[in-house]
């Protein structure tokens, strides 16, 4: 249900929509007088179409800021899957500054370093 | 010399790791993830998967319902008159504006919601075994990169010297850091899951509150609204014209069968956000709830597997 303003809005819209559809069949209209009335009859409901947009938007708002409170945990939550990771990363690291000491040393005894 | 530095860099690297397993395992009772709690992730994942995109569906429907009705207004028009080829003309590009505009609207909202997506891929991810197939692979090659170390030191200082060769140790240090590692993955995605759920939770009620809010009740009464509205339309339309030509009935009849479809939709897509909040909590009670003795026979396993694990480690180690 739209929030009170925007009830009260609709409401009167809709009454003043269904009397310019209704006045559209009275007999004895000249063709302006029609013409008018469908036009009257057409902002009216775009009218209506409108403040239903205006009241979408405010929930789409409101989801949005819901939204956000939820993505900045996922952001938490991405930097523990980080750390998780780092984890082997550290250990990948090690095994690689150690698989290079090997040679370190076998170029170190040939060069007669050690 | 090469050995005491080899030692210290090892040290310094693997002694944190052991330390900091034990230490966070002790401090939160032992916990580790357990393969249900495991499943139970990956079956709330998959369940809301692709839910975000539900919300903006029957948005962009209701905007397209709204531009054929406007359409449908044009084409009803006299133009006995001619200001009413310039209202008729000025009518369609308000029909195509009022589509547009609820299309984005739709858009909006669907991009709000993939965040439900994000955090669904982020739980399986946090809850993986990804991490221990890269720590398995880590572990192995530092132990074999320790042994070709100490291979190495032995053909240079020991062999020469007529010294008995060092014996390879690479797998039990290999070993140690899978099972420290491990247990500390483990620990840590058990500790961090439940905290980032808990934290979660009234965030996804609120949010599924904001769709039920959205579609339950504002969408779904503007489309029945709407359906009232072409009704009086055509009713009318009608009366005033003596007979409608067939493609009139037939348009209408195409805008009733999608709002029928929308309103379907709206509940369907506010149903699945009750349940999925329920699913939520649900997920939180698990992670949560007092262990039952099953649950600790299973923390049990989960942790004998990690032993496991880390002995298949050194075996592999040993036979290469």
């Amino acid at each position: 249900m739209a929030n009170s303003q925007v009830q009260d809005a609709l409401d009167k819209v809709i009454i003043a929509r269904k009397a310019a559809n209704g006045a559209r069949s009275l007999p004895g209209l000249t063709p302006d007088q029609q013409q008018l009335l469908s036009t009257v009859y057409s902002k009216l409901s775009d009218a209506e179409d409108q403040l239903h947009a205006a009241d979408l938007k405010v929930s789409v708002q409101a989801l949005q800021s819901g939204a956000k409170s939820l993505s900045d945990l996922c952001n938490q939550l991405n930097r523990s899957i980080d750390a998780l990771a780092k984890v082997a990363s550290v250990i990948d690291q090690a095994a690689k500054a150690i698989g290079a000491l090997a040679s370190v040393i076998s170029t170190a005894a040939g060069a007669k370093i050690v | 010399m090469q050995t005491k530095l080899l030692v210290e860099r090892v040290s310094t690297i693997i002694c944190p790791l052991i330390c900091g397993s034990l230490l966070a395992v002790l401090h939160s009772g032992c916990a580790v993830l357990t393969k249900t709690q495991v499943g139970e992730v990956a079956t709330f994942a998959q369940a809301t998967k692709d839910y975000g995109t539900l919300p903006g569906e029957p948005i962009k429907m209701y905007g397209n319902v709204l531009a054929l009705d406007k359409l449908l207004q044009v084409s009803a028009r006299r133009y006995e008159v001619p200001i009413a080829l310039t209202n008729a003309w000025l009518e369609m590009q308000t029909a195509l504006k009022r589509g547009a505009e609820f299309d984005a609207i739709a858009t909006q909202a669907d991009q709000a919601l993939a965040i439900l997506d994000t955090y669904s891929e982020l739980l399986t991810k946090l809850s993986s075994d990804d991490f221990m197939d890269a720590l398995d692979k880590s572990a192995q090659d530092l132990g074999g990169a320790l042994d070709k170390d100490i291979a190495q030191y032995n053909k240079t200082f020991r062999e020469p010297r007529g010294k008995d060769a060092l014996k390879a140790s690479g797998s039990i240090v290999a070993e140690i850091v899978r099972g420290a590692g491990g247990i500390f993955i483990r620990n840590r995605q058990a500790v961090w899951l439940k905290e980032y759920v808990i934290k979660a939770d009234p965030l996804i009620v609120a949010l599924m509150d904001d769709i039920h809010e959205l579609l339950g009740k504002k969408l779904k009464a503007d489309f029945v609204s709407f359906r009232d509205r072409l009704q009086d339309d055509f009713m009318e339309e009608a009366r005033v014209s003596g007979k409608l030509p067939l493609s009139t009935v037939l348009t209408v009849s195409d805008i009733i069968a999608k709002t029928d479809k929308a309103i379907q939709l709206c509940d369907a897509a506010d149903t699945s956000a009750t349940q999925y909040a329920q699913a939520h909590s649900e997920l939180v009670k698990e992670l949560m709830e007092r262990k039952k003795l099953k649950a600790h026979i299973q923390e049990i396993i989960t942790l004998a597997n990690e032993i496991k694990a880390a002995r298949k480690l050194k075996n592999i180690s040993q036979d290469q």
